[in-house]
């Protein structure tokens, strides 16, 4: 038994690794660039049903830290959640992304989402896929998104995930925006492991791949991001 | 996973922690019983428990088909044998008790787990391996029987997954709300 759950998460990983590489290995030879995504969230369930989150997010370029245009935006995010049945989950927020905000010329977009969610429980692993839509109103364009996400994430050690334990989680999400002057499409792949710190506490580090520019007929782009974030769930 | 009893039974509340541990880790007395009906088995998984009061530890193995779950006491001697099975192959009478049970308590269930468990009746509580033998042989004269069903659904006001133990005829014994992990960082 441990051998064939330890063979399905190793499968499940080596799958990842792969999204990862290969894109990684066509991008080799321009090179992508390198993010750092701090994160800060907050969620608190307000009823049997409903769920608040408050998240900040930032978004640092390590191409030159110094450069003032290095911090390339700040973006507080509230959004909620509410629980239709133990399985679904549909959702809304609004996300105000400040861009190069140390920069002069700075600008703006205010995001809206709706999203809905099916959760699978396999134990203490759970297989979570996303469908979300958004409306991008940014200083100078409107844009509408589409993105489907799946995630998997399970304990590392024993068969529950227990305050002081770490977990590993991977994610892929394809995203394409569909206004005809700006239609494009976009692939996230992600690894990550994470730290139950206490029962409403973790930490979690993840390495995201994104192809970028999909549909542009100019050559993708690619972008890494190293990921941290501190999660408060109350 | 915590685990809440229901309001309409007892208020306790239960934390339970469950780590992975090595067979070297077990109470001697638990792998002799082990060994004696599973010499050449491999694939046993070994855990300690604790709810912060009491600390147990536990075997999982597959044997013919079957997974069975043993906890035994810091002494080694069995606390209980946990066997997961389907609805299909419980005795029908306890099957027609749970199912007027969930029809009448839930809107849309949807049992997730259900596992059939074993206590040693007080004859055969001190010799754990007639215990297991009887277990195996099916002499059902021997151990009581319960029914420990994990389930998500929605009761009134409460909408999630819950721990319902049920005894050999089908009736409620103890219900708990499993309280899972924020989806905060996956949803």
């Amino acid at each position: 038994m441990v051998s064939r759950y330890l063979r399905s998460s190793m499968k499940a990983i080596a799958v990842v690794l792969f999204i990862i590489a290969v894109p990684f290995s066509a991008a080799a030879q321009s090179g992508p660039e390198w993010i750092w995504n701090p994160e800060f969230s907050y969620s608190k369930k307000t009823s049997e049903r409903t769920t608040l989150i408050a998240k900040l997010s930032v978004f640092n370029s390590l191409e030159d830290f110094t450069n003032q245009e290095s911090l390339q935006y700040i973006e507080p995010q509230l959004s909620a959640a509410y629980t239709l049945t133990p399985r679904w989950k549909v959702g809304g927020g609004y996300y105000f992304r400040w861009s190069e905000p140390l920069a002069d010329g700075f600008s703006y977009e205010h995001r809206l989402l709706q999203q809905a969610g099916y959760v699978s429980f396999l134990g203490s692993r759970r297989l979570v896929h996303r469908l979300r839509l958004e409306q991008l109103i940014r200083s100078s364009s409107y844009q509408n998104r589409f993105r489907y996400r799946v995630s998997f994430d399970f304990p590392l050690q024993g068969e529950q995930l227990d305050p002081g334990e770490k977990y590993l989680i991977l994610k892929n999400e394809m995203m394409t925006a569909f206004n005809a002057s700006e239609a494009d499409a976009e692939n996230r792949a992600s690894l990550g492991m994470g730290w139950l710190l206490r029962g409403s506490q973790k930490f979690e580090m993840n390495l995201q791949y994104r192809t970028q520019d999909i549909f542009s007929g100019d050559g993708l782009s690619h972008l890494l991001l190293f990921g941290t974030t501190y999660y408060i769930s109350r | 996973m915590v685990l809440y009893t229901s309001g309409a039974m007892a208020q306790s509340e239960k934390n339970e922690v469950e780590d992975s541990i090595e067979r070297e880790e077990m109470p001697g007395k638990a792998l002799e019983t082990l060994s004696e009906f599973w010499p050449n088995l491999n694939d046993i998984r070994y855990f300690s428990q604790t709810d912060g009061e009491t600390e147990t530890y536990e075997a999982k193995l597959e044997w013919q088909g079957k997974i069975y779950s043993i906890e035994f006491a810091t002494s080694g001697s069995i606390i209980d044998v946990e066997q997961l099975v389907e609805m299909e192959e419980i005795a029908s009478g306890a099957r027609m008790g749970i199912d007027e049970y969930l029809q009448q308590q839930f809107e849309k269930v949807r049992v997730t787990r259900l596992q059939q468990q074993f206590v040693a009746d007080d004859e055969d509580g001190i010799d754990d391996i007639d215990f297991i033998e009887d277990i195996l042989e099916e002499d059902k004269e021997d151990y009581i029987i319960r029914y420990e069903l994990e389930i998500e659904g929605r009761s009134g006001s409460h909408i999630g997954a819950f721990e319902l133990l049920f005894d050999r005829n089908g009736d409620i014994m103890q219900r708990r709300r499993i309280v899972r992990r924020s989806l905060d960082n996956i949803w």
